[in-house]
């Protein structure tokens, strides 16, 4: 910013956002840690530091490093190329950070201009929150039946056989939903045989039932035009 | 103006034998609206149950508006916000 008010032409800067995700055992301490860690790798790089948020720990779209939930931290701050490049150094080497990412917001930014508000930029820890419905996804995880381990899932689906169809869909192996019978399989066989049938065969049927209900806009289509 | 534009598509949809009708969640075709990568919820109107981008020709959406949805779904993935997958 200022201190570099010594180049010879001016220097613009760009607004970058970066989410990083912490695995979700870490303690407030380190997630702080972190969290300092990249406001000094900003500082020392002429940056400023626009807004810090704590999104909490948060259920995760599919598992990274075996973790299904993280904790995620939200930075918006405006710098130099540079910096992005530093900044995402550091959390490469920190191992407690699974996941991160930067966009670029906008460009040619007088950082002269930037204003920030000190309530914006303070770290806040989020109590964590169990909900019912993750407490029950964790369940079927323990269990074998979580729709997004499905290379885990085959050989256990059995014993979460009395769960009923529903679960055990979502715990059908991967290859069952590409086999070409469970495309052409029509849904009106496929869904009762779902409920009535034992885990194993109920597996790729009720899989070939959900690929007939939930995606037939696109299959239809596809026909209609090619 | 949303309720015309929905009449429109579903004179269009007439045309068609069957399969799937455009029609695009309303919040979308607000003037300002954009698509926000941190904004999962939203969208997933225009991911399927297996967590495919929806086609344009389904989302009935503009060229412009599906690119800045493909990137947003796509940096959403990234991060771990949308599934690559998903096994239903």
């Amino acid at each position: 910013m200022a201190t570099t008010a010594a180049a010879p032409a001016k220097r613009w800067a760009r607004e970058y956002e970066t989410i990083y995700i912490l695995r979700p055992d870490v303690g407030n301490d380190v997630a702080e840690k972190v969290v300092d860690r990249a406001k000094e790798v900003i500082a020392r790089l002429d940056g400023t530091l626009t807004k810090l948020d704590n999104w909490g720990r948060r259920r995760l779209a599919y598992p990274i490093q075996k973790n299904s939930r993280g904790l995620f931290v939200h930075l918006k701050y405006v710098g130099y190329g540079d910096l992005v490049a530093e900044l995402e150094r550091n959390l490469r080497l920190l191992d407690e950070v699974v996941r991160f990412q930067t966009v670029l917001l906008a460009e040619d930014i007088d950082p002269a201009s930037v204003s920030v508000d000190p309530e914006e930029v303070q770290y806040l820890h989020v109590e964590q929150e169990e909900e019912t419905e993750d407490l029950e996804l964790e369940r079927a995880r323990s269990l074998g039946m979580a729709p997004r381990v499905p290379r885990e899932a085959p050989p256990e689906v059995q014993e979460g056989a009395s769960e009923g169809a529903e679960a055990v869909a979502k715990a059908a192996p991967e290859v069952a939903a590409e086999a070409p019978a469970a495309e052409a399989a029509p849904a009106a066989e496929a869904a009762p045989a779902a409920e009535a049938a034992p885990a194993a065969e109920a597996a790729p049927a009720a899989e070939a039932a959900a690929e007939e209900s939930t995606e037939p806009e696109s299959d239809e289509d596809k026909r209609e035009e090619g | 103006m949303a309720e015309d534009i929905r009449q429109d598509f579903d004179v269009e949809a007439g045309g068609r034998r069957r399969g799937a009708r455009k029609k695009t969640p309303a919040f979308a075709l607000a003037p300002d609206f954009r698509f926000d990568y941190k904004d999962p919820q939203q969208l997933r109107h225009f991911i399927t149950d297996r967590g495919k981008i929806v086609p344009r020709r389904i989302s009935g959406l503009s060229a412009k508006q599906q690119r800045d949805l493909t990137r947003a779904i796509k940096r959403a993935r990234n991060i771990a916000l949308l599934p690559y997958t998903a096994t239903k």
